[in-house]
């Protein structure tokens, strides 16, 4: 198999399980990381082209090295958001998460 | 090709025996660090300190190393197992890996073979030794948490936020360090790090135009916050926690822990060594120094290295015997309202000297010049169809 | 197949099946540190790709801050005694037919694209400047999205305080 192929497949069943990890899972902690196996996954992907595209250019490590960045922030304020609704209805499933619905 | 792949055999060799070298070392290190510090706290405290098991006391921790060993495994009935069985050992990983890539010595050559005294030289060293850092913290935490006990979770808790705080102006001025490092030639790899430092103590980086001195002292004290010593142990604070993370540990396991706490302080003592205090190099160049042959040339690098780490040590031991410990909301604040402010405003005093044009000689050829196979830190299977 | 190499295999198996716990473990904080194994597979494949400066990060950034952020966030919301209910079991079809069919549909598109074909020769390039490079793009080719990368990083500090900070009623 073409190495290129082999990690991008690797990826693409690493996002798989992400996806069914934010489907099935009712914590919002769990949720969380399903969401930070996705952001791997595609960070995977780029690093695997910036290995086998053009080698002189780093362009696909620099923009890994951004969604690290996001990735830091994202989980750094989503987890502020589950202490906070935590602390106010002591419970932090998902689907009993209704109240601004009315 | 034969000669080739002997030389692959005896490099596997040699790493082998530095390996097996290193863990030695600090196995065989660890009771006798046990022991000085009993020794020296007591001495300044007034007591006499361990003095019934051979010698001075000397084979004490030795023996309690053997009882820890033959007691009994306990299981508590209320833990979650695989949890409980994992924290000592996912301790004891990173603080013997972080070993591989510091230099403890020159290069030596012994029977017609030269290789310099570290495990392995990355070119991101000193990313490996941050990363491998920000580990350790796992062990306490899941040992608080497994435990199922209020002291232990409270512990856990305490040493999580208490690792990560501390990890960041750790990080920050390490990356002083590196600035520092590299306007004198140096990259990322402990070795050059420790090649830009050589001809005498005053290229020490902690003596680099009066401001290393700074984040030298930062990186100590966060190294002391990292490896949970007093005066930052809150982790396991006896008199608040019991015994914090380790409450419910008995037995090896709690000897794993243990070990794993003194391999952290030799680990900070010798990259502290390493970063800013010269590494293997005598505070006056070797040339003045007498020379004499294979062995005994490296020995002294070797000895030089031993001489700051233990230095190191002392000083851990010395805060240990004279400093009460302090407050956790202290404790936090000191590192987000101290520390970090402080590390961002050093890094911006090294940049502006940096970029007003202190520039020194650069690096020698051997150490930026690397084969791809050993630049990637790796079973080196080159070419696109080989990984 | 034949020529993955046996780290490969070794790290895919280590990312995917640490993932799968991920997602499927009941208990979380055995799930949290599954996902810390599974960050490590995905540092090893990135050394793999000659990607070591990124490696380090991973750990450092994913293994040594996010998942014991999160563990954090599980301790500070921790509900050990009430297990939660077992999903009905259509949920648990339902979302394993839509990544299974995710999955095949992204395997068929890679496995079926030809992609750009770049010079192999250059690719087994010594990695002897690799760091100054990917320093250099990073400071000066995109020097803008690094200061933005800096702000953002500011903005989501600040706003995490401000989000857990409790409000006292004194």
């Amino acid at each position: 198999m073409d190495p290129l192929n082999a990690f991008l497949i690797v990826s693409a069943g690493l996002f798989s399980v992400g996806v069914f990890g934010v489907l099935t899972r009712r914590n919002a902690v769990a949720i969380l990381m399903s969401i930070e196996l996705m952001l791997n996954a595609a960070n995977l992907n780029l690093i695997a082209f910036a290995r086998f595209g053009d080698p002189t250019v780093l362009a696909g490590q620099v923009f890994a090295i951004f969604v690290l960045t996001v990735a830091a922030a994202e989980a750094a304020v989503g987890l502020a958001i589950v202490l906070c609704v935590y602390r106010n209805i002591r419970h932090i499933n998902v689907d009993d998460l209704h109240i601004l619905k009315w | 090709m034969d000669g080739e792949e002997q030389s692959v055999v005896v490099e596997l060799i040699i790493a082998l025996v530095k390996i097996a070298l290193v863990v030695a070392v600090i196995m065989v290190l660890v009771p006798f660090l046990v022991w000085g510090e009993r020794k020296y706290v007591a001495d300044v405290q007034v007591r006499i300190g361990p003095n019934r098991v051979g010698p001075f006391g000397l084979l004490q921790s030795l023996a309690d190393g053997i009882k820890l060993m033959f007691k009994e495994d306990i299981l508590p009935g209320h833990v979650d197992r695989v949890l409980y069985f994992l924290a000592p050992i996912v301790m004891m990983i990173p603080a013997l890996c972080v070993m591989a890539v510091i230099p403890f010595g020159n290069q030596i050559t012994l029977f017609g073979h030269t290789t310099r005294l570290v495990v392995t030289d990355l070119p991101v060293g000193i990313l490996y030794v941050l990363a491998l850092t920000s580990l350790g913290v796992y062990g306490v935490v899941l040992a608080g948490w497994a435990s199922n006990n209020k002291y232990s979770l409270l512990g856990g808790l305490r040493s999580s936020a208490q690792m990560v705080s501390y990890e960041l102006p750790m990080g920050l001025a390490i990356v002083a360090a590196l600035m520092i490092s590299s306007a004198k030639g140096g990259e990322m790899s402990l070795v050059s790090i420790v090649e830009a430092q050589k001809d005498g103590f005053w290229n020490w980086n902690f003596l680099w135009w009066g401001i290393g001195f700074l984040p030298f002292l930062m990186y100590w004290i966060c190294g002391i916050a990292e490896t949970n010593r007093a005066p930052f142990d809150l982790p396991e604070a006896e008199t608040e926690l019991v015994a914090g993370y380790h409450t419910e540990y008995s037995g090896m396991k709690f000897a794993l822990f243990f070990l794993a706490e003194y391999a952290n302080m030799l680990n900070v003592g010798a990259i502290a060594t390493t970063l800013f205090c010269g590494g293997w190099h005598s505070p006056i160049p070797i040339e003045i120094l007498p020379k004499s042959m294979g062995l005994l040339k490296a020995l002294g690098p070797v000895f030089w290295f031993s001489v700051k780490v233990g230095f190191f040590i002392w000083a851990y031991y010395h805060l240990r015997a004279t400093l009460p410990r302090l407050r956790y909301d202290r404790l936090m604040g000191f590192a987000w309202k101290g520390l970090v402010p402080l590390a961002l405003v050093n890094i911006l005093i090294v940049a502006t000297i940096i970029t007003l044009g202190y520039r020194e000689k650069p690096v020698p050829p051997s150490t930026s010049q690397r084969p791809a196979s050993q630049a990637v830190g790796m079973a080196g299977q080159p070419g696109p169809g080989g990984f | 197949m034949g020529q993955l190499s046996w780290p490969f295999i070794i790290l895919l198996l280590l990312t995917i099946i640490s993932a799968v716990v991920v997602v499927a473990e009941r208990n979380i904080v055995r799930a949290a540190v599954s996902l810390g194994l599974s960050f490590l597979g995905v540092a090893g494949l990135y050394l793999l790709l000659h990607a070591p400066f990124l490696a380090g990060a991973q750990v450092l950034i994913y293994v040594g801050a996010i998942t014991i952020l999160i563990l954090f966030a599980i301790m500070m919301t921790a509900q050990r005694l009430m297990r939660p209910p077992r999903r009905a079991l259509e949920t648990w079809i339902l979302s394993g037919a839509v990544a299974t069919a995710l999955f095949g549909t992204l395997a068929y598109v890679i496995i079926n694209t030809r992609w750009h074909e770049v010079d192999r020769a250059a690719q087994a390039r010594p990695d002897v400047d690799y760091v100054p490079v990917l320093a250099d793009s990073l400071l000066q080719t995109y020097l803008f999205p690094f200061e933005v990368a800096s702000v953002l990083l500011l903005v989501a500090l600040v706003g995490a305080i401000i989000l857990a900070k409790e409000e006292r009623i004194d």
